[in-house]
């Protein structure tokens, strides 16, 4: 009881979290990036490296890579390619190569082999407790707080928030720091409680995709309620009913699917969205 | 040296095909359609198994896998009646990576990650491709027939219909024209070239798994449509030469060890993706918005 309640939790918080890192790099800069799930790979790297060399040159190479590389790519891409049309379709593929070479880079690296971390491991109602306060936190930040409702407002119309004298390059740059921070922290989460290689990143990727549309693009105070009832019926079908587990990979695509062409506001969405 | 001379001038003629059916949506349409990839690698493993279990030669086995992608181009003519832009986009990539993962699930039928092999060179009845002189010309006759082809409806009254149609959907609409049956038309041809493609890959190299048809090969595709991007299709075709000499020199070269050739090979050519996508992105056309 306690081991599937622990497993549910656990993929709620994963995908709920990779749903979150998505839903926000798109709010800031209006484009899907679909390298995070390599980031998230590189970020496990990262942390291994560290936890099995200690602050090795390596380390510390992959850790300028990892950021330097997130900035200049974004930066590059605002600055080059301002008209918002032709620069969601430039981040499709620039993000799609540039998680490719990640990829690549990172098995070059390191090999195929997956790695993993054993140490720590939440229990059950660690993991409710820290979903209880994601949700929670989410909800009052973007309904309740000035900040919340300044992200939504830079989402909606940037240049009139700048209008209004904000910094949005600050405020972005800060929402860019703790979602680096965030994505440490699921990478860090992936490796103790199970094991990654690189490839894996971008299906989590998809996954979180998947759960960000299903819940509607701007409304991430839904993502782990939405992640919830995706785990729970992926439970169901995989675990319960026992359908072969090589097709588990297979559900989100056609929730998406369904999602684009049902309902593409997504479950929580009031407002129909403009395609 | 000779038979690496053939590799090239066969494989480079068969991406320079997929390309120009990639080309072809783009340029149009003014979107990324990868579920375009979706069809290449179900024509590949329908052609495959069509001639694995049925013994039908390469020509019925490509009008069989054409009829039987028709499905599939409903459905993309659905999405892209009810999606635009980077949605229409993402619901495509969607349906690429649900038959990438179908044809790793689908042991029974596909194999697997273990791929089939096998598959016949036999063209028609009993006539048969014998080596790659043979091989290459039939190759180049099909590429030559579909690049001249290409070219004359360019030169078509119903090619600028299409590029209305692309370009100014709403205005085509308020004039009265119905633009179903030129979204139709349009994904129809680029699913024949995705099918004809697809084919003669997996006739030429007789060994088709998944990753065949993963992001790698989309890297190719994408580097030869964004290099040939201002070119017609002989100019695709030189592109894709060059391409795929850089791609198979690296592979036989030996600049880096066995292990470390595929991930070499990659680095490479999605670090080009980028730079093509950062240099060219800003040149290409894309939709206007109404």
């Amino acid at each position: 009881m306690f081991q599937e309640l622990h497993y549910i939790l656990l993929n709620t918080f994963l995908y709920g979290s990779v749903a979150l890192l998505i839903a926000s790099f798109f709010a800031y800069s209006k484009v899907l990036n679909f390298s995070l799930g390599a980031y998230l790979t590189f970020a496990a790297y990262v942390i291994w490296e560290a936890i099995q060399h200690g602050f090795s040159l390596t380390f510390w190479l992959m850790l300028i890579v990892f950021f330097v590389s997130l900035l200049l790519v974004h930066w590059l891409l605002v600055s080059l390619f301002p008209n918002e049309k032709q620069r969601e379709q430039a981040w499709l593929v620039i993000t799609l190569g540039l998680s490719i070479l990640i990829e690549n880079m990172i098995g070059w690296v390191f090999g195929p082999l997956a790695i993993s971390v054993s140490g720590f491991s939440f229990s059950w109602w660690q993991l409710l407790l820290i979903l209880l306060l994601g949700s929670g936190g989410l909800w009052y930040r973007y309904q309740k707080t000035l900040v919340g409702k300044l992200g939504t407002a830079i989402t909606e119309n940037e240049y009139l928030v700048r209008g209004m004298g904000v910094s949005v390059r600050k405020f972005s740059l800060l929402m860019w720091l703790v979602l680096c921070g965030l994505l440490f922290l699921v990478a860090w989460v992936l490796l103790n409680e199970s094991s990654l290689k690189t490839g894996d990143g971008f299906f989590y990727m998809i996954k979180g995709l998947g759960i960000m549309i299903l819940a509607g693009i701007e409304k991430k105070e839904y993502l782990y309620l939405t992640a919830l009832l995706y785990v729970i019926v992926e439970y169901l079908l995989f675990v319960q009913w026992g359908l072969p587990l090589s097709y588990k990979e297979t559900l989100i695509l056609i929730v998406i699917l369904l999602v684009l062409l049902l309902r593409p506001q997504g479950l929580f969405s009031r407002k129909k969205r403009t395609l | 040296m000779q038979a690496f001379l053939f590799h090239i001038l066969i494989a480079s003629l068969i991406f320079a095909l997929l390309a120009s059916g990639f080309k072809t949506f783009l340029k149009l349409k003014g979107d990324l359609d990868f579920s375009y990839m979706a069809i290449v690698l179900f024509a590949s493993y329908a052609s495959t198994l069509l001639s694995l279990k049925l013994w039908l030669g390469w020509i019925p086995a490509m009008m069989v896998s054409f009829l039987m992608s028709f499905p599939f181009t409903l459905l993309i003519l659905y999405l892209s009646n009810k999606l635009d832009g980077v949605y229409f986009t993402l619901g495509t990539l969607t349906i690429y990576i649900f038959f990438y993962q179908f044809a790793y699930n689908a042991e029974w039928l596909t194999g697997g990650a273990l791929g089939l092999n096998n598959m016949s060179s036999i063209l028609l009845g009993s006539r048969k491709l014998v080596g790659l002189e043979q091989t290459l010309l039939f190759v180049a006759g099909v590429a030559m027939v579909i690049f001249l082809l290409l070219m004359l409806l360019r030169k078509s009254y119903f090619y600028k219909l299409l590029i209305a149609w692309g370009e100014r959907e709403q205005v085509l609409k308020a004039l009265g024209i119905a633009t179903s049956p030129y979204k139709f038309a349009l994904i129809l041809l680029t699913s024949f070239l995705a099918t004809v493609g697809g084919g003669l890959y997996a006739m030429y190299y007789h060994y088709i798994d998944p990753s065949s048809f993963w992001l790698g090969m989309l890297m190719l595709v994408l580097i030869i449509v964004f290099l040939s991007y201002k070119w017609e299709e002989w100019g695709t075709a030189v592109v894709g030469m060059l391409v795929l000499f850089g791609y198979e020199y690296l592979r036989f070269a030996k600049l880096v060890p066995a292990d470390k050739l595929g991930y070499f090979r990659e680095i490479i050519f999605s670090f080009l993706v980028l730079v093509l996508a950062f240099v060219l992105f800003k040149k290409i056309k894309v939709k206007r918005e109404i």
